[in-house]
């Protein structure tokens, strides 16, 4: 009784202002709550997903053309060309974040309204525990995962858009009667009870959210965005931190680098993380790994290799498919290479596509005009063609001398064989092909390669290392003898602390092809 | 009150009747061409992409679609029987021009052994210039009215997607036989007929279900033709006429990469031989002839009567020899079909002397031809830009340059039709990466050819963006039907093929 009069006091108090606030509260509820998912989602996709829009983005690109519509519908399934037309606006990061969050945050008011007209029909008043929201939950961790399909996302939005259109369709009236109380709650209690279901989901996704997020994935992806833009710095900003944390990635290494060495800092620091990997850590040999394949292309091109890089990117496009990256960089390799016809159906695939039209158009005139690829070199353009040479596709080393003997300018050409020298352990030909260092100008002679020429004079003796000519500093000098003394005494943390990041330790405690040095 | 009436009804008439008229006469001026005569002419000849110009088209051949390469604001295109009047009048304000097949293949009917006109009028400046016609030939000669072919990436090792493909000539219907998307991407390649039929056919499957599948006699089944003795595995197979056995080359094949230039690859031999296989009792067999450490010797090749086998041998690939430096002649060996014996090897064309290499040797079904590419050295020819075709006159043993179906990039691997009368052929003449299937008219009287046209698509840009390479065009006299079947013996377990002992 009490609690009667306690409720009806209430009542008897309650302005009328405040109720009715209650009502128009709950009444838009829903419209707050998809306002709140879709701002989440947003921020996450445009932020710390952000990778996972560049991933869809660079392996889809969508054509408006009937035989693309043909070749996909087919192929694929209506879904996934569905997928590939929302892909495309992840090309402007902003607006594909926003599409992709609006789709997910309206599988929320889809769900809610079905939710709705279902809890009607069993004489509730709504989706009291805001159910509705977990299905928009599920799918937005889904696209967590740059290996998740988006199609399903398309695929369940579409269906639940249909479901609640039916839904709306059909009668209000309560069908079912039921005996328990909850559906007599107040407008502000179904409120509280809502948003106390809601911050639990919120909890739960935050928690799951953490668990499941992959930052080694995201740091692999925003590297290779940075490189792809040629943002040196910030590859440095998102490999430095994965290589301080002792990860070995093949991939992380090779793009840093590639950024080192375009930040100038190549020969200087490349002993400053454990090089495991050993020469694998500056290129891709080639292994026939259709993952692998897209990230050769990186290196050959900046080397000038144009041959190697089509050959890569060729082989990227033929398993990841027609690609924007894979079809724009195709067509410049072609067009440096002379091939114009060739570079012109890559040219022509581009056109079709809305967001790289304007870079079809300025490669065709650039075709056109016969004028050179801007920041594309052809370091080969006026090599011998017969006898015939072919690219040592397994180790790049004996190319990288080939470019070297080629072209006197090239800089990364030289800096790429000195660290595979030194890190394969080639230590007498690293010390003969250390003459061409006086094509290019070096402030002082790096760190390593006096260290690599100390292991060198240990080995030939001071009168033949004398007839080399080239000095190494008394510092130098100083510091192999402290490393040495080091050794003997096998004070190994000592060794590390000091000598870590040096050649020396290299050599003799992580190169992965044992502690000799090779002659040949 | 009558003939007031009658007035009332003759006058409701004539307004349905002015009304009508209207309809008929907007219907007609929007639906119907309006000729327009010339007021200046071009002497020249209109340039057409893709070039159909001057060739001759046999009569079952699908509608030739085709762009008007002359800038304009309109575009009038009449086609018809030399002599005749217009048959097919086309116009548009897009300089695409794309025929009815209806009328198309009414025109081709009463042209046969006749020239027809391509006239087109082009307006320029608000004149319309009428160019000098286009005059193409119409064999009375049907062509194969099938093409089959591999359409894949013209990529180096990895693939992807691939399938067989089959295209019927007389229209633009394309079908899938088999597509590797079916069966785990695996890789699938050469298709081969005997004697352009589809009943009596082959083809490879590479991958986890590897085998070769074989379809004879109403059954498809999966074989693996290599013997454990054998060295290398069933490679590139001809059928024997008779469809009891199969000539296959056993190759290990490797590719290199050219470092610099504009041929990005060189897929090489670095060891072949030659065996044959017995279709109904599973056994290979081989001869010293062609088989051994001493040669390699591929791409075989029936004569119709299958009493000889045509093949190409160059000397055996040692360390250190240039890769650039293999040369192929064309041989031949005859075949004992009693006894299954190999005997009396000659060297038919020697290539090699005159530093030329030779591949795909194909005969002729009247049997007095021999149709090969020859390039600089190696034998995959579809990489080298100066490969050509060249016919050799098995009875006189002289070979000439096919100049008339030739271009300045690469011609490769070619297939005749079951009359000896048409042949399809791999070109790269378009833009020198993919292969597009070209035919070309033969006259075996004088020994002739027709100059070349692309095989015609619907939309006449297809070829703009097509990015697949058509590989190993096979002219084929009907339709594969069986393509469930063949993807069904991919399942099966393999049936290993025995050592013949003799």
């Amino acid at each position: 009784m009490r609690v009667i009069n306690y409720l009806s006091g209430n009542r008897k108090f309650l302005p009328v202002a405040c109720l009715s606030y209650g009502a128009v509260v709950m009444k838009r509820f829903s419209f707050w709550v998809f306002l709140l998912l879709f701002g989440v989602y947003f921020l996450c996709y445009n932020g710390w997903l952000s990778h996972v829009l560049f991933y869809h983005e660079k392996h889809h690109l969508f054509l408006f053309t009937a035989a693309y519509w043909q070749d996909i519908v087919q192929s694929e399934g209506w879904m996934e060309y569905l997928a590939n037309f929302l892909i495309q606006f992840f090309h402007v990061p902003c607006l594909g974040s926003a599409m992709l969050a609006l789709v997910i945050a309206l599988v929320y008011l889809f769900v809610h309204q079905i939710c709705k007209r279902v809890a009607m029909a069993f004489g509730f008043k709504g989706d009291l525990f805001q159910l509705s929201v977990l299905p928009s939950l599920w799918l937005f961790f889904y696209t967590m995962s740059v290996e998740h399909s988006l199609a399903l996302v398309v695929e369940v939005f579409l269906v639940l858009f249909v479901a609640a259109f039916v839904a709306v369709l059909c009668p209000k009236k309560c069908c079912l009667s039921l005996p328990f109380r909850l559906r007599k709650l107040s407008d502000r209690r179904r409120m509280v009870v809502s948003v106390l279901f809601l911050a639990g989901y919120a909890l739960a996704g935050y928690f799951y959210f953490i668990a499941s997020f992959s930052r080694g994935e995201r740091i692999m992806l925003k590297t290779e965005q940075c490189v792809e833009s040629k943002e040196w710095d910030k590859v440095l900003e998102y490999t430095r931190p994965y290589l301080e944390s002792h990860r070995n990635n093949q991939l992380i290494s090779y793009f840093h680098h590639l950024a080192l060495y375009h930040t100038g800092g190549l020969l200087y620091h490349l002993f400053d993380y454990p090089q495991k990997l050993g020469v694998k850590a500056l290129s891709f040999p080639w292994n026939s790994d259709s993952r692998e394949s897209e990230y050769g292309h990186f290196l050959y091109e900046e080397l000038g290799y144009l041959n190697e890089a089509q050959r890569w990117e060729f082989e990227a496009m033929v398993v990841w498919g027609e690609t924007a990256s894979h079809l724009r960089n195709l067509a410049r390799y072609n067009i440096a290479n002379n091939r114009p016809l060739v570079a012109q159906r890559f040219i022509n695939k581009l056109k079709q596509s809305l967001f790289y039209r304007d870079d079809a158009a300025s490669l065709e005139a650039l075709l056109k005009s016969g004028k050179e690829i801007p920041g594309l070199k052809n370091t080969l353009k006026n090599a011998q063609e017969s006898p015939a040479r072919f690219s040592n596709i397994l180790n790049i080393g004996p190319e990288l001398q080939y470019i070297c003997t080629l072209d006197m300018t090239n800089r990364m050409a030289f800096e790429y064989l000195m660290c595979h020298l030194l890190l394969s352990n080639h230590v007498v030909r690293f010390v003969q092909n250390l003459k061409w260092m006086n094509r290019f100008s070096y402030a002082s002679m790096p760190p390593a390669f006096e260290e690599a020429l100390s292991i060198y004079k240990l080995g030939v003796g001071e009168e033949a290392f004398l007839q080399l000519g080239i000095p190494i500093s008394t510092d130098t000098e100083q510091r192999f003898k402290r490393y040495c003394q080091l050794v003997q005494e096998k004070k190994l943390r000592i060794l590390q602390a000091e000598f870590g990041k040096t050649y020396w330790f290299y050599l003799n405690y992580i190169s992965p092809y044992g502690n000799k040095v090779l002659s040949n | 009150m009558k003939r007031h009436d009658n007035c009332r009804g003759k006058g409701k008439k004539t307004m349905y009747g002015c009304f009508l008229l209207s309809c008929l006469f907007i219907l007609g001026v929007s639906g119907c061409d309006e000729y327009h005569s010339p007021d200046g002419t071009n002497e020249s000849c209109p340039v057409i992409y893709p070039d159909y110009s001057g060739v001759t088209f046999p009569i079952n051949i699908a509608p030739p679609n085709f762009f008007i390469k002359e800038e304009g604001e309109a575009y009038q295109t009449e086609i018809g029987c030399q002599g005749g009047g217009t048959d097919i009048l086309i116009q548009s304000s897009s300089p695409e021009v794309c025929i009815s097949i209806k009328k198309w293949r009414a025109l081709l009917k009463k042209s046969q052994e006749k020239n027809i006109f391509f006239r087109i009028s082009v307006r320029q400046k608000g004149k319309w210039i009428r160019y000098t016609d286009i005059h193409d030939s119409i064999s009375g000669c049907s062509i194969d009215p099938f093409l089959s072919y591999r359409l894949l990436y013209p990529g180096y090792e990895l693939w992807n997607e691939m399938g067989i493909y089959q295209r019927n000539l007389t229209t633009y219907e394309q079908i899938a036989v088999m597509e590797n998307k079916d069966f785990g991407k695996q890789c699938l390649n050469c298709h081969t007929f005997n004697g352009n039929s589809p009943q009596t056919m082959m083809l490879h499957v590479r991958g986890e279900q590897g085998g070769t599948l074989i379809c004879h006699n109403g059954k498809v089944e999966k074989v693996n033709p290599k013997p454990q003795e054998y060295a290398h595995g069933a490679t590139y197979p001809s059928w024997h006429p008779s469809g009891k056995y199969i000539a296959f080359s056993a190759n290990e094949i490797q590719q290199f990469f050219h470092s610099s230039g504009q041929k990005p690859v060189e897929v090489l031999d670095l060891a072949a031989d030659l065996m044959i296989y017995d279709v109904n009792n599973h056994l290979s067999f081989t001869d010293s002839l062609v088989y051994g450490n001493q040669y390699m010797e591929t791409f075989p090749t029936w004569s119709p009567d299958g009493k000889t086998l045509y093949f190409c041998r160059a000397d055996a690939w040692r360390q250190g020899v240039p890769l650039d430096s293999i040369y192929y002649d064309l041989y031949s060996v005859q075949f004992d079909s009693v006894q299954e014996k190999l005997h009396s090897l000659k060297c038919v064309y020697n290539a090699s002397e005159h530093h030329r290499s030779v591949s795909f040797p194909r005969v002729s079904p009247d049997g007095n031809y021999l149709m090969f590419t020859q390039s600089d050295y190696g034998n995959f020819s579809i990489w080298h830009s100066e490969s050509d075709l060249y016919l050799l006159d098995l009875s006189t043993g002289e070979a000439k340059s096919m100049t008339e179906v030739n271009s300045d990039d690469v011609e490769s691997y070619h297939t005749w039709d079951s009359s000896g009368r048409w042949f399809v052929f791999s070109s790269k003449r378009m833009d020198g990466l993919w292969a597009r299937p070209y035919f070309a008219s033969f006259n075996p009287e004088t020994g002739c050819f027709g100059k070349p046209f692309l095989l015609p698509q619907k939309n006449p840009a297809f070829y703009d963006t097509f990015t697949y390479t058509f590989n190993l065009p096979e002219l084929m006299k009907e339709q594969i039907r069986n393509g469930s079947e063949l993807l069904k013996a991919i399942g099966q377990p393999v049936q290993q093929a025995q050592n013949r002992k003799e």
